[in-house]
């Protein structure tokens, strides 16, 4: 019996190798520039501090050489990297910045400081003698330590903050912001003269006694060790310090850049950057240092959640009319919110169900930027649109690009007949290809050759590649919702939980993992303190009533709570128990005042107030 | 048979007043019917109102609060009292000149229109003469409206003084005696207790509203005679309302339980009600506990129900006794927010061996088995029974020094009464009592007892990233702790925007942490964190997943306080038990700062228990 090929090989042999390298993937940047696959959240900020700090990514750094063992091979020498190792270290060098450390007690409360505060072990793993994996943003010294050991495992995401918070409008990589860096809260590495950890917001608020020195000398920023910080601070800077230097950038030409791609979601990128500088700004110095953190990474996880779900509209939009929503009137999905916590199962039962209706048209992404990745392909390699494709911007914004793949996929463009045909004889080939080389994948040639229900041979094509590329493909949306979610973690947006359903039609039952939206405290925190804030420049909190709330959330992120999102019947009843429950724990976490009911006397009212305000 | 079938038309007129009648509301809003007059109950602000009216030392008197908050009523009994012949409450603008020549104009409802205008409009032209202070005419003008409306038209259109005024008061009560408007009077019913208030030299709380209205339900003075036909009832083993009057009638009345039963139901239902208020989480207005009160006491049954028994047709439709109406779920025809939290308070949800088991033995055999009616029975000791007769049957109760009715009290709330009484204490006792939060925030954290057993200092126990075998916590001094409640004292008397006439409790109490800086951090505590931190405090495991949200805003609280000295840890391991100091201190060799972080076992008990 002869061995059935690879499926990326049957691609290339019909698409051309090149082509199928470059199709063979679950991204599309200009719609959505990071990969699609799990990410940690948490292991975020560190990234983003290099990167504005050195203006490139970051590359390979010495935490394995200096904690970890001399001997064995490189996964051997990181599963011995411990927080042991690292106690044993800093505590053995003699230096005397760790005193007392030598009995067996002492080291084992110096390995517990530090998984206490700054580093965590693989899989959140309980104990001191396993591998660490990240290290937490207690100071920006975290910056110089390469946790996790390379930047790509954050999927670009740190790179995409970095480029919407540095906001510059006209470049295609991150550049120096030069000498003019007070046009931006977020400078990029900061003039020779100045002193970005003053100029930059994020790194001010991490930057404790940091200063600043040439801007190309990689070592040459200091500590100044006569600022006190506190010992979660401090056990950072001594793993930072011991490092010597900070990682280098990426080798490789366009490697260490980063890439000016913002997510085709104008409105949710622009409105997560505002809401993250002016959160920042505000706050970063009141806030006490560890809750500032969490409710930082509650802020990366709404903003994140609300640029995808508008992703997800504006790219099922764009497959249905060729067309790229305009910005203003781009929308997030609609999702419901059990705002008991799932103390309440009807609520948690609809927040469930909203949830479900999301995943549903998200797993449709897959197809539809598969679509994309084709016509960009055969676009960029049609001479008549390669002439003009060079003045069509992509970056930061790409949506001029995507109207013109929208008019091909829609026939309307001039040469869409050529490139659809050339798609359409891929289509037929791919299709005999897989029946005669790997026919355990009959679905995808089935579905090749279904003219009839899909005529437009791009989404034919797309469809079957997506089936070839296997479940990974589906597996890996899921993880990336569940990442921007920071599903079940104390201050994330969403809890996730698995569930036997019983299979229609039959008696068998199926285990399944069901998310809802929940607001934890953090996110609860983040979105008040937010939206006391004014529109303008100001800080002075403003008069926030809680119905003006609930509007604007739904507004800007689409969390619906006393109203149900499109498509969905809730009873009157449920929806006013779910506010009833945003109000208690609204009271709970003191951020409501009054017991009125009138609806305009119950206010919000922050409960760390901005310095200014 | 014994008796005739007989019947009293007063409890139909309370029936109707209950929202959720089967007889049909009509009682929603003033003095609009015979049975609202006999049934008002008027407070010192009433009395004090109409002598400074009739002095005109008020001009302005603004009424604020929310719909059922009594504001209506007030201002038509001020009315009646004045001799001007108040109106419908439909006819919301009321026009009259006193005796002596003094105008009194009332807008009985600014949040509404009225004849084709807006209720701008005629709020606008209401307020005209008030704008830019005392009005040069002899006249007094009375204005009730919600508060949601009078912030809109505050925030409507050019900013005047009085506008600024009112909404000074509005946002924050301490302004007030920055402006100089003794004209002017305002007047948040929703600040009013109608469940109880401090007395004004502070020794104890007041339950003199609730008396007189519990007293006027029955009737007041004719009481005697409107419930004489109970007395040759036949229905009477079967009444609902029969049975509760006994217990919650005014004195006087013939077949009434002893005097001690008497007092000792009406404080246990006036302490229930007041355990809604401190929950905080409804204000309960006047409307809202009348509805309440005649739920509880005459039930949603009229006396042709009991004799034709037509209920016992329609199970889920039965009469269930007072007690039952007062906190069980299930009780028919439940309806209102005071209700609704009354079932969170519900005795049954809590159990004491002992009296269980004196209560089990009053059941009949076949009951007994049946938890709803140990439940049924709880609920009734806990109205009924006297404070001796609990001690007797449960026994020496903890030594928290609980005010008695350990075993028999309300759900969770065991210490009810020490916040009760939180404005009344002296120093030495709030004192007391803030050693014992404090110590409910030590436990919130797993501390080991070398933590525990610390005196004149708080552990708090620091929140690793991921869980460790060694605890970390930071020490406050006690000193630094006090405990307050929010009711500030009553404002003086001297002609300003909110005299101090209302019955206050307080809904929440604050225990504060002041700095080395001088500056301070506050945690709220309402009734719920209270109880559980003087749970915590006394030892008690929390698991339950009700009390989650509870704590929220006290992590936060710790977190800050942490953050204070964050240079400075203690620590415990396991691996000899031993206490360890942490510190980070600068330090300078050759001139220059290094900072060094410092571990040092705690030898010696003395140094740790003291």
């Amino acid at each position: 019996m002869k061995a059935s090929t690879p499926p990326k090989q049957v691609a290339a042999d019909v698409l051309s190798p090149k082509m199928a390298k470059e199709i063979w993937s679950g991204n599309y940047d200009k719609v959505l520039p990071v990969s699609v696959q799990h990410f940690d959240l948490s292991a975020v900020l560190p990234a983003i501090f290099y990167m504005f700090r050195f203006g490139h990514r970051r590359g390979k750094g010495k935490f394995l050489d200096i904690f970890g063992p001399a001997e064995g091979t490189v996964p051997q020498r990181r599963r011995k990297t411990t927080v042991e190792a690292v106690a044993k270290t800093l505590a053995g060098d003699g230096d005397g910045d760790f005193q007392g450390f030598d009995g067996e007690a002492e080291r084992a409360i110096l390995g517990d400081l530090f998984l206490c505060f700054c580093l965590e072990n693989r899989r959140y793993a309980l104990g001191r003698g396993k591998q660490i994996q990240r290290i937490t943003p207690t100071h920006y010294l975290a910056a110089w330590v390469d946790l996790p050991d390379t930047v790509v495992h954050l999927r670009y995401v740190p790179e995409l903050i970095t480029a919407m918070l540095a906001n510059q409008a006209k470049n295609a990589h991150i550049k120096e912001s030069g000498k003019a860096p007070k046009q931006t809260f977020f400078p990029v590495v900061g003039r020779s003269e100045g002193n970005l950890f003053a100029d930059n917001l994020l790194l001010k608020a991490f930057g404790q006694g940091m200063s600043h020195g040439s801007v190309g000398d990689l070592t040459a920023d200091k500590f100044e060790e006569d600022t006190p910080v506190g010992i979660d601070q401090l056990l950072t800077i001594r793993i930072a310090q011991r490092l010597q230097e900070p990682p280098k950038k990426i080798p490789g030409k366009d490697a260490g850049r980063i890439s000016n791609q913002h997510p085709i979601a104008e409105r949710a990128a622009r409105e997560f950057s505002e809401d993250i500088r002016k959160f920042v700004r505000e706050y970063a110095e009141v806030i006490p240092r560890q809750a500032f953190v969490e409710i930082l990474e509650a802020c990366m996880a709404v903003g994140l959640t609300t640029i995808f779900t508008s992703v997800v509209e504006i790219v099922l939009e764009w497959d249905r009319t060729g067309n790229v929503t305009p910005g203003h009137d781009q929308k997030p999905a609609e999702i419901f919110i059990d705002c008991s916590m799932g103390v309440d199962r009807r609520l948690r039962a609809s927040a469930e169900e909203s949830m479900d209706d999301l995943m549903r048209r998200a797993e449709r992404l897959p197809v539809v930027l598969m679509i994309l990745r084709l016509l960009d392909y055969r676009a960029r390699h049609t001479r008549k649109i390669h002439q003009r494709a060079g003045k069509i911007p992509t970056r930061p914004y790409a949506r001029e690009w995507l109207e013109l793949l929208g008019n091909i996929l829609h026939r309307r463009h001039s040469q869409a007949p050529r490139i659809l045909n050339r798609l359409e004889d891929s289509t037929e080939e791919l299709a005999d290809e897989i029946e005669e080389n790997c026919p355990e994948y009959g679905r995808a040639a089935e579905r090749l050759r279904n003219h009839d229900v899909i005529p437009n041979p791009a989404r034919r094509l797309a469809e079957g590649l997506t089936i070839l590329q296997g479940t990974g493909v589906r597996k890996k949306l899921h993880q990336l919702i569940d990442s921007v979610l920071f599903v079940n973690r104390p201050n994330g947006l969403a809890a996730k939980r698995t569930t036997r359903r019983k299979v229609p039609g039959s008696s068998r039952t199926r285990q399944r993992p069901v998310r809802s939206l929940v607001f934890t405290d953090p996110v609860l925190e983040y979105l008040v303190h937010r939206h006391l804030l004014p529109s303008g420049s100001g800080s002075k909190p403003r008069p926030l009533s809680l119905k003006a709330f609930i509007e604007r959330i739904g507004q800007r992120y689409g969390f619906r709570i006393d109203t149900p999102p499109p498509g969905m019947a809730i009873s009157n009843d449920l929806l006013q128990k779910n506010r009833g429950y945003l109000e208690d724990r609204l009271r709970d976490l003191g951020l409501l005042i009054g017991v009125n009911d009138a609806e305009a006397m119950k206010r919000l009212k922050p409960r760390f107030r901005s310095e200014n305000g | 048979m014994k008796g005739s079938q007989n019947r009293v038309d007063w409890l139909r007129h309370l029936l109707e007043s209950y929202p959720g009648s089967r007889w049909g509301n009509r009682e929603t809003r003033g003095l609009d019917t015979q049975f609202a007059k006999r049934t008002y109950v008027a407070t010192e602000l009433e009395r004090t109102l109409l002598d400074e009216i009739r002095a005109r030392t008020v001009r302005l008197v603004v009424l604020c609060g929310n719909a059922g908050d009594g504001k209506t009523a007030l201002l038509q009994q001020l009315a009646r009292e004045l001799g001007l012949n108040p109106k419908h409450s439909a006819e919301r603008i009321f026009d009259g000149v006193v005796q002596d020549g003094l105008r009194v104009r009332m807008n009985l409802d600014g949040s509404a229109a009225w004849k084709g205008r807006s209720a701008d409009e005629l709020l606008d032209e209401f307020l005209e003469p008030f704008q830019q202070g005392a009005p040069r005419e002899d006249i007094v003008h009375l204005l009730a409206i919600n508060d949601g409306r009078l912030l809109e038209w505050i925030e409507r259109g050019p900013q005047t003084p009085l506008k600024q005024a009112l909404a000074d008061r509005m946002e924050d009560e301490a302004k007030m005696s920055a402006h100089p408007h003794p004209h002017l009077h305002f007047y948040n019913l929703n600040e009013r207790s109608h469940v109880g208030g401090v007395s004004g030299d502070r020794s104890r709380i007041e339950t003199h509203f609730l008396e007189r209205l519990l007293d006027r339900l029955y009737g007041g003075a004719e009481a005697k005679e409107i419930w004489e036909p109970c007395i040759t009832c036949s229905a009477q083993e079967s009444c609902g309302v029969y049975g509760a009057t006994k217990v919650f009638g005014p004195e006087g009345l013939p077949n009434s339980a002893a005097a001690k039963v008497r007092t000792r139901a009406r404080e246990r239902l006036f302490e229930a009600l007041q355990a809604v208020h401190f929950r905080g989480k409804t204000h309960i207005t006047i409307r809202e506990l009348r509805g309440a009160l005649v739920y509880i006491l005459f039930g949603t049954h009229f006396c042709q129900d009991y004799h034709e028994e037509t209920h016992a047709r329609e199970a889920d439709e039965a009469p269930v006794p007072y007690w039952d109406r007062a906190f069980s779920p299930k009780a028919p025809d439940r309806q209102g927010e005071v209700l609704a939290e009354l079932v969170r308070l519900d005795p049954a949800l809590e159990a004491h061996p002992k009296i269980d088991r004196k209560l089990l033995h009053t059941l009949k055999m076949e009951d007994r088995e049946n938890p709803a009616r140990l439940g049924s029975a709880r609920r009734r000791a806990y109205f009924e029974w006297t404070e001796e007769e609990i001690k007797e049957a449960g026994g020496k109760g903890p030594a928290s020094a609980t005010e008695g009715a350990v075993g028999l009290g309300l759900a969770r709330g065991r210490h009810l009464h020490r916040f009760r009484n939180l404005p009344l204490l002296d120093e030495t006792d709030i004192r007391h009592l803030c050693a014992d939060l404090c110590r409910g925030l030590a436990h919130l954290g797993d501390l080991p007892t070398q933590a525990l057993d610390r005196t004149e200092v708080v552990p708090l126990r620091i929140s690793p990233q991921t869980p460790t075998e060694t605890a970390f916590w930071s020490e406050k001094s006690f000193d630094r702790f006090r405990l307050e409640t929010e009711l500030a004292p009553p404002p003086p008397d001297d002609g300003r925007l909110s005299p101090g006439l209302i019955e206050r409790l307080h809904r929440q109490a604050f225990l504060i942490y002041r700095y080395t800086d001088g500056r301070e951090e506050r945690l709220r505590l309402g009734a719920n964190l209270f109880h559980h931190l003087l749970e915590l405090g006394e030892g008690v495991q929390l698991g339950d997943v009700s009390t989650d949200g509870t704590f929220a805003n006290v992590s936060s609280f710790l977190q800050r306080l942490v953050r204070e000295d964050d240079r400075e840890l203690r620590a415990w391991n396991p691996i000899n038990e031993g206490v360890y100091d942490l510190a980070a201190t600068i330090d300078y060799v050759s001139g220059k700062p290094r900072q060094r972080l410092l571990i040092r076992a705690v030898t010696g008990a003395e140094e740790w228990v003291e």
